[in-house]
């Protein structure tokens, strides 16, 4: 039962820092990424299963396999700029955070273009 | 045909299974929006693409992400080296200008008289100009006394007038310290540099140090 590990290891991470964030709020910031770590590093092993999984199930069907990666390279940007970005914004932050936000958005768009230019290409060919 | 359609079929229905799946994996924050977008395109050129397959008219994503992805590199790379090459450029002007003040200070304090100086040049650091490092004044420090006085250990304390508050009186005593460069010592040190670094005399700006 991996999720009780989890949910223990937050709730004694979240009772730790609401006792020490009046006396050192620094060493409470530190305490708070660093379960925000254990906890994402627990559940990347299940996710990269379930994505595996899926990714065998696409090539049996014989899908093509563009569109999974691109999507899941998406997903995994977007994961971790969101987890950066809340690291940051838990420590006060909230200019970095956004600034980390705006930089998964572009790799996002940078990995989007192709998908967006072909389809204005397939738009363009369709018309007579 | 039959082959066909149930490629296309099986295609479009386990994107949309696993689009569906990604979504319940994705984290809540406004990263969704851009990631539903993409989601829908790509499901809309799998559902359109085999169709224009069929007349030969399809396009092909991989090649198209390729290209563009070269694309997108090609210009990076090329932003940065052109970043590159001014932060070089940058570097380079500096270790210039640091040789010619050495070498300026160096100069001078060989000169009889020159206790000891100090240099700085304004170069004219515009590498797309044709006269790029080319020095275009330069300031000296300079401090005037005789070699042997380098050997004496404590200056003697100068003596202070007393001190009197009030504009006139404070004129007066800045034009005592004023100090005049010595013409022969002047002519001899611009004539020194204007050898060197073939600049023109009026651009030399020296002062003295007390």
């Amino acid at each position: 039962m991996d999720i009780l590990q989890i949910i223990g290891l937050a709730i004694i991470a979240t009772v730790i820092i609401a006792v020490i964030k009046g006396q050192r709020p620094e060493i409470a910031i530190q305490i708070s990424i660093a379960a925000g770590i254990i906890v994402f590093a627990m559940i990347l092993g299940k996710v990269t299963a379930v994505i595996e999984l899926l990714n065998s199930y696409a090539q049996k069907v014989n899908i093509d396999t563009i569109y999974i990666s691109t999507l899941l390279k998406i997903v995994g940007i977007a994961y971790i700029a969101e987890f950066g970005a809340e690291v940051c914004k838990d420590a006060g932050e909230g200019a970095i955070a956004s600034k980390v936000e705006l930089a998964g958005k572009v790799f996002i768009v940078v990995l989007a273009v192709p998908i967006i230019t072909s389809l204005l290409d397939l738009i363009i060919r369709i018309m007579p | 045909m039959i082959e066909f359609l149930k490629d296309w079929c099986l295609n479009i229905v386990t994107l949309v299974i696993l689009i569906v799946l990604l979504e319940m994996l994705l984290p809540s924050g406004r990263m969704k929006k851009m990631i539903n977008l993409v989601s829908g395109i790509i499901l809309v050129i799998a559902l359109i693409n085999p169709v224009l397959g069929l007349f030969q008219k399809g396009i092909n994503l991989e090649e198209y992400q390729i290209s563009s992805s070269n694309f997108i590199d090609k210009r990076e790379i090329m932003v940065r080296s052109q970043a590159m090459k001014e932060e070089q450029t940058r570097q380079i002007t500096n270790v210039y200008t640091n040789k010619i003040i050495s070498q300026l200070e160096g100069l001078v304090t060989d000169i009889e008289g020159v206790l000891e100086v100090k240099a700085d040049v304004i170069i004219n650091d515009d590498y797309t100009d044709e006269s790029f490092g080319e020095v275009r004044k330069v300031y000296l420090e300079l401090k005037l006394g005789e070699a042997e006085e380098k050997t004496k250990s404590i200056t003697p304390v100068k003596g202070i007038d007393k001190v009197i508050v009030g504009k006139e009186k404070r004129q007066e005593s800045e034009e005592e310290y004023e100090v005049e460069i010595d013409k022969e010592l002047k002519q001899q040190i611009e004539s020194k540099i204007e050898n060197v670094l073939s600049i023109q005399k009026e651009n030399i700006v020296m002062s003295i140090r007390m």
